[in-house]
Order: structure tokens, then C-alpha cells, then sequence
């Protein structure tokens, strides 16, 4: 940095994994890098999509419990969704797909591919039939399904932000629909503010400032858009509702910011479940009456 | 001041914003770009200058996960397989975040879990 620099801060939006997908990059080459940044969320959209047949997640799905070989990242995803799992108690479920398919949401909002998955497909309550055969092949049980949903975009955030500062990058943020992580060197603390809106309404719930960290949000309606879509999609194992309208969590990592936001969603006592873990996190209820936990405030402005 | 940006304090700041339009050949959707550039030199006796100090520590995320018992889910789960048998307990160390002071160079973006 001696003798001079010239940092340029640049940003693009496009649409990825079926979401508006916004990268920021304050680097010394910053449009290279938002096209590494692109070229490997289109990679991660293809290694786990529900819609692409092709995807190494849509390949498990349909492997009828024989192992398969994918990609290294997708043992860290699905080694993620187990801890995930485990620390919401169940929660966090990501073999839900049969009860998309029983409400219909097989369809991608933004183009006409579907999901399809064996008619065999159940719900489960536990991964631990999950064998990691090696850092590139997995089994799931012939009756199990995995769904990255929201958490796929989380993990690709964080992937994505954590690999550009390794190429130099001074600060980043990826947000793809919501699920938003940003990170900066030690030497470029750059803060990165988020209104947090409900969508459907045009009022902000709530700004807040990040310097590192992420911030997820989760819907009910989240995949109900312009009347298209089911208008519930959160639910839990024994198909109970949520008792929020919304709920937004901050956190060190995307991929855990969107665990916690389904876990405070399903919880039977939300609120409950916000401050006896020490959550920073706020929801909109039933009511739509706004409740965040004090360590909300410490990133509000 | 866009300097702070990048933790150095600039001198002879020059700015230069430009908005424009692109075609992302990959996609059948618009493109939009949006661009500032910073330049300047680093002033070598202030660099790099200091940073606002958060305005509190932050106490995110619980890094103690509760005990995972052996208690069976709801019967409606209509799942086969055996339930876990042992209870275990797991230690999940999630990092916490930093707040920022609210300056940004940028609009603010947004959080609407549309995912």
C-alpha cells in the first residue's frame, strides 16, 4: 500500500438461485472480482438446486440410497444442515420437499422448471442416516430427500465473501434475497447498513449496521409473489405454522443467521426462543407487532 | 468521507461516479451497474487511521447449543427409521458479528427474505 492506491468500489445485481442477487466489492480490481463472485453462485446454484435434475443435491435425491460423488462444497453443506439440524433441536429441517409437494410448491417462481422427487419421499426427524462416505461421496437413506433452501443461499454467501477477501478484496457484501453476509480486511473496517423489510409492505421494519456479519430474513410469504406461489412456506416437522409473520436474525455467518431465523419462526414461543439464546434477533408476530432482543438495538440505527 | 472506506485517510480525493447499463450475456434479464471509484494517495504519517469504535461488543449468537435429548418427534412424521438412541451433547461455535457505526459509501441494501 506504500506510495499510493487506488481502491474501487464497484456492484452489480442479477438474478441467482432464484432471488435478486446483489455482490459489492471495494478491491484494487473489484469488476473481476464480482465476476468471480457471480461465476461461483451460478456454480453453487448448480451443484444444489431443487429445480436443476442435474444438481448434486437432485442427484442424492433421486439416488435411491446408493452413494454418489459430488462435490467437496456439498459435503460441507450437508455436513452444515447436521450440525444445523442438531443445534435448533429439529427445527431446522431440511428433508421438508414432501410437504412442498403435498401444498404444490414444485414450481420455480422465476422460470418453468419444477422440483420432482420420488414418490417414495418422506419427512424425517433425524439425519443420522446420513453417511459421509468421503470428502466427495455421500448416501442419504432411499426414502430421504435435501432441500438447501434458504440455508444453500447463506453458505453461498458466506463461500463467496470469505473467497474474494482471500484474492484481496478490502470489504465485500453478498446478498442474495435477503440472506446478506459482509466481511472487510483488518484494514478496511467498512460499515454495510440493511433495511430490513417485510415483504409485501413497502415500510422498514428496522436498519441496521454491519462492519463483519450477516443478517438473514425469513417470510411466511416469502415465496408468495405477485400472487404466484404458496403463501405459507415455513413449516416444521409435524406441520405446525409459524407464529411469525417475519424474522430476522444477525449473526457471524449467513448460513447461520438463516438456521436461527427458522428457528425462532417454529419455535412455539418465539420470543422465548430469541432471549434464552441469546439471539440478536427481531420478528414481526401474528399481530405485527415488532419485538427485538436488546443486542438488536447494538446494530440498529 | 469516502477515504474511510478503506481505513486510509486520502489526500487529494478525487471522485468519480458512474451509473450505467449493461447486458449480462448470461442472462436474459438487464444488468445494472453502479460504480465509484476512490482515488488518491495514502497519506504514509496517518495511515492507517484509526477506526470508530464499534459502538458495543457484540453478544450474538448463543455458542452453547442445548442438550439434544433422545425424545421422539410427533408421530406425524411417519418416518421409519429408528429415532437417535443417545443423548449427545454438541458444542456449536458460531462467530458473532461487528456492528458497523451506520456510515457507508453505499445505498442501503436490503433484507427481505425472499429466499
Amino acid at each position: 500500500m506504500a506510495g499510493g492506491v487506488l481502491l474501487l468500489g464497484h456492484q452489480e445485481t442479477r438474478r441467482v438461485m432464484g432471488v435478486t442477487a446483489t455482490v459489492t466489492v471495494h478491491a484494487v480490481d473489484p469488476r473481476r472480482l464480482i465476476e468471480e463472485a457471480f461465476s461461483l453462485l451460478n456454480r453453487y446454484e448448480m451443484l444444489w438446486s431443487r429445480f436443476i435434475p442435474t444438481s448434486d443435491l437432485s442427484r442424492l435425491n433421486h439416488a435411491q440410497g446408493r452413494s454418489i460423488v459430488v462435490d467437496p462444497s456439498t459435503i460441507d453443506l450437508i455436513t452444515f444442515m447436521k450440525r444445523a439440524h442438531t443445534a435448533t433441536d429439529g427445527l431446522y429441517n431440511p428433508t421438508l420437499l414432501p410437504r412442498h409437494r403435498e401444498l404444490h410448491d414444485v414450481l420455480s417462481l422465476v422460470d418453468d422448471k419444477r422440483c420432482d422427487i420420488p414418490a417414495s419421499a418422506m419427512i424425517w426427524n433425524h439425519l443420522n442416516d446420513i453417511t459421509i462416505v468421503s470428502d466427495a461421496e455421500v448416501s442419504i437413506p432411499d426414502t430421504m430427500t435435501l432441500d438447501a433452501g434458504g440455508v444453500g443461499k447463506g453458505f453461498s454467501a458466506d463461500l463467496v465473501v470469505e473467497h474474494l477477501l482471500a484474492l484481496g478484496a478490502q470489504s465485500v457484501s453478498v446478498n442474495l434475497g435477503g440472506d446478506a453476509r459482509v466481511a472487510s480486511a483488518p484494514s478496511a473496517r467498512e460499515s454495510w447498513n440493511f433495511d430490513v423489510v417485510s415483504l409485501g409492505a413497502s415500510d422498514t421494519v428496522s436498519t441496521i449496521s454491519l462492519i463483519n456479519g450477516a443478517i438473514a430474513t425469513s417470510s411466511i410469504d416469502a415465496r408468495y409473489r405477485g400472487g404466484i406461489g404458496p403463501q405459507k412456506h415455513v413449516f416444521s416437522v409435524d406441520n405446525s405454522e409459524s407464529h411469525c409473520r417475519m424474522c430476522s436474525v444477525i449473526a457471524g455467518e449467513a448460513r447461520w443467521a438463516e438456521v436461527w431465523t427458522k428457528y425462532v419462526m417454529l419455535a412455539s414461543s418465539p420470543r422465548a426462543a430469541m432471549t434464552q439464546n441469546n439471539l440478536t434477533a427481531l420478528i414481526v408476530d401474528d399481530n405485527g407487532s415488532r419485538y427485538s432482543t436488546e443486542s438488536w438495538k447494538e446494530f440498529e440505527l | 468521507m469516502l477515504g474511510m472506506t478503506t481505513g486510509y485517510a486520502f489526500a487529494d480525493l478525487a471522485q468519480k461516479k458512474d451509473v450505467g447499463t449493461s447486458v449480462d450475456p448470461t442472462l436474459t434479464s438487464m444488468t445494472h451497474s453502479t460504480s465509484v471509484e476512490l482515488s488518491g494517495q495514502v497519506n504514509a504519517q496517518t495511515a492507517p487511521t484509526p477506526q470508530p469504535a464499534p459502538k458495543a461488543s457484540a453478544s450474538t449468537k448463543a455458542v452453547q447449543t442445548p442438550l439434544q435429548t433422545a425424545t421422539p418427534q410427533a408421530a406425524a412424521t411417519q418416518n421409519a427409521a429408528p429415532q437417535p438412541a443417545a443423548t449427545q451433547e454438541v458444542v456449536i461455535d458460531v462467530p458473532v458479528a461487528t456492528p458497523g457505526n451506520g456510515n457507508s459509501s453505499w445505498k442501503n441494501q436490503k433484507s427481505s427474505g425472499s429466499n
